[in-house]
């Protein structure tokens, strides 16, 4: 401002010359007219013009000299006369122009507070980081008060007939514009879809019941056709004046929402594959159970079909039903072996399995679940965690198996002593972790026996989580077992043979 | 039962004592059990074992000609067997017996030396004939 004279200053300082001529040709007519009258009292003309400037200090540079003024053009005019009806008239003159300057000052401070908070408001308005626009929706607001109901058909109508006051940059980029200048004088309604509509016509109904603020999530299209999810709020100021002025905000939810969908799928997807595997393993386990019975069954027959010929060779009878034994064994075989193969065709893979990732990830799978119950996960593996060959899925079944049976092994421990912890590192050359709890441990129950099949300590349990765990383990080449920890709860630990391909993984 | 069935077969091997032993180990009493019967129609004498560490533990290993093993089995598994007996300086043939056959675990313990990897149910004139070329 200050060198640089621009076009204002120039306009305010031919403003304020203007001022002091008319002072100065009040001061004459003061001083020369023969007029009895209260010529200074015009003074507060001057005031009032300087007072347009909306400058304190001019107001007051003014009056003093409106006032020096006056009290001069009385001097000139009656000397110092003894005090008059000349001297009332100056008294007048003189409270005349120290009233108007009182008043103007104080309509200067009040409009300066106001754009103080105009200011402020447009500051919050422009730089708050969130999309707001400000709109008039009087054209609804009329036809709502008319008895129309909030249908989409009048939300059409009402919204081709609404203006976008104000907008800062969010809005634009929002909707996909260059600079908020194309919305403002504008209105949203081509970027609306039935889904918005039905929201807006939501948005009047309530707003007409005073039911602010309202929060609503709809969908817009972009300009360049994206849709994009969004929570509109909507405020009315108190001087609304008939929704000629309501404040919207909006967020953008669009990415939240594709991540807890890819969440959603995604938890879908895993508790799909572990259910196809547990079928899996299921078929796996029961075939290994039912061929060891089977085996010895048909192996006795066999056996016994020999003996038959050596010790008794005139018993047609038996060695028929022997015969029969055994053919019927090989059945039962045959059918088992077809379930084998069944169970196989998710054929387990083999692929370097990464553990420390996997045992993190499987964590955090559990999290969300874990905080509810009120359980801490504490996992602690070595920085050196190995690959493993096998089945990724398969293993990730192991881990979340045993860290939810953790989680209900401590049901009844005191919440704040729920810690699940998973340690992981290479002992002896192979791979170990383990997963404990602080539950009631195993009580007079042998840690071995919760791997047979069907043993449960659940009411609504099937008895083949472990079991399955187990033969998954030593499908991979290794070991899971079970024992007693410190702090009196049970300790799961699986050691796997680490890849030979580690080195090269590695390298 | 198990345990007297073991006191037989150690009797019926000790009146045989002129043949060489075979080793079933095995926790499933039905299969070692059935095996057993098997090799003694064959004449074949035999002792059972639960456990790869009870066969061990036994010592004078140099009796038996043959090892007969399950895989999956508590403590010391077949493959820890295979491996303790290489360690003792036994090198009959080893058979490995197993219900829940794998390929990486079959390529592990035929390199190692195993007779043979056979999966349960056994066949049973197959698994003689088997033993029958093992022991010579």
């Amino acid at each position: 401002m200050g060198i640089g004279a621009g076009p204002d200053d120039w306009r305010i300082a031919m403003r304020l010359g203007m001022a002091m001529l008319l002072a100065l040709g009040i001061f004459a007519l003061d001083v020369l007219s023969p007029l009895q009258g209260a010529v200074a009292v015009l003074y507060v003309v001057v005031i009032l013009l300087v007072a347009r400037e909306q400058r304190r200090s001019l107001v007051v540079f003014f009056a003093v000299l409106c006032a020096t003024m006056a009290m001069a053009g009385y001097l000139v005019s009656h000397g110092l006369d003894a005090i008059g009806s000349p001297t009332m008239r100056l008294g007048v003159s003189l409270v005349a122009i120290a009233i108007t300057a009182a008043l103007s000052a104080r309509q200067i401070t009040a409009a300066e507070a106001r754009h103080h908070s105009d200011e402020r408001y447009r500051l919050i308005f422009d730089a708050s980081g969130f999309p707001i626009w400000e709109s008039d929706w009087s054209p609804a607001y009329k036809l709502l008060r008319a008895g129309e109901t909030p249908t989409l058909e009048l939300v059409q109508r009402a919204g081709s007939a609404a203006i976008i006051r104000n907008a800062n940059q969010e809005v634009a980029r929002l909707f996909g514009y260059a600079d908020r200048s194309e919305l403002v004088g504008a209105n949203i309604i081509e970027h609306h879809t039935i889904s918005a509509e039905a929201a807006q016509a939501r948005i009047f109904e309530r707003l007409l019941r005073g039911d602010v603020p309202i929060e609503e999530e709809m969908q817009f299209r972009t300009t360049s056709g994206e849709l994009i999810d969004v929570v509109l709020r909507v405020t009315l100021p108190q001087d609304h004046n008939g929704w000629s002025r309501v404040l919207v905000t909006a967020l953008d939810v669009t990415q939240r929402n594709r991540d807890q969908a890819r969440l959603a799928e995604s938890q879908a997807e895993l508790t799909h594959m572990s259910r196809v595997t547990t079928l899996g393993q299921l078929a796996a386990s029961i075939a290994h159970e039912v061929n060891q019975p089977l085996s010895a069954i048909i192996t006795y027959a066999k056996s016994g079909q020999r003996w038959l010929k050596r010790e008794a060779q005139d018993a047609p009878e038996t060695a028929d039903c022997l015969d029969h034994i055994v053919i019927n064994g090989k059945r039962a075989a045959d059918v088992i072996a077809r379930i084998r193969d069944l169970a196989r065709n998710g054929d387990p893979r083999r692929e370097a399995v990464r553990m420390a990732p996997l045992i993190e990830e499987t964590a955090e799978l559990l999290q969300r679940d874990m905080i509810a119950s009120g359980v801490r996960i504490n996992v602690a593996l070595a920085t050196d965690m190995p690959s493993v060959l096998g089945d990724h899925v398969q293993l990730q079944q192991v881990l979340l198996n045993l860290m939810m049976n953790a989680q209900q092994a401590m049901a009844s421990t005191p919440t704040p002593d729920r810690e699940l912890r998973i340690d992981g590192g290479v002992r002896d050359g192979v791979l170990v972790v383990e997963v404990s709890d602080c539950g009631a441990g195993f009580g007079d129950t042998e840690p071995e026996d919760f791997f047979r099949p069907f043993f449960t300590t659940k009411r609504d349990g099937m008895g083949m989580g472990l079991s399955i765990c187990r033969s998954i383990i030593e499908q991979h080449g290794g070991k899971l077992t079970a024992s007693g920890n410190e702090k009196g709860g049970a300790s799961f630990t699986f050691r796997l043979p680490i890849t030979e391909d580690e080195g090269r993984i590695a390298a | 039962m198990t345990g007297r069935g073991a006191h037989q077969a150690r009797i019926r091997s000790s009146n045989l004592s002129h043949h060489p032993l075979v080793a079933i180990v095995d926790d499933d009493p039905g299969v070692s059990g059935s095996i057993a019967s098997l090799l003694r129609s064959a004449g074949l004498a035999s002792e059972r074992f639960s456990y790869g560490g009870d066969l061990v533990d036994r010592g004078a290993l140099a009796e038996f000609c043959c090892v007969i093993s399950d895989l999956h089995m508590e403590g010391m598994d077949g493959k820890a067997l295979q491996l303790e007996l290489i360690r003792l300086g036994w090198a009959g043939p080893f058979i490995v017996i197993t219900a829940f056959p794998n390929d990486s675990e079959r390529e592990q313990m035929m390199s190692k030396g195993a007779y043979a990897f056979v999966t349960k149910p056994i066949d049973p004139d197959g698994f003689l004939d088997l033993v029958e070329k093992a022991v010579g």
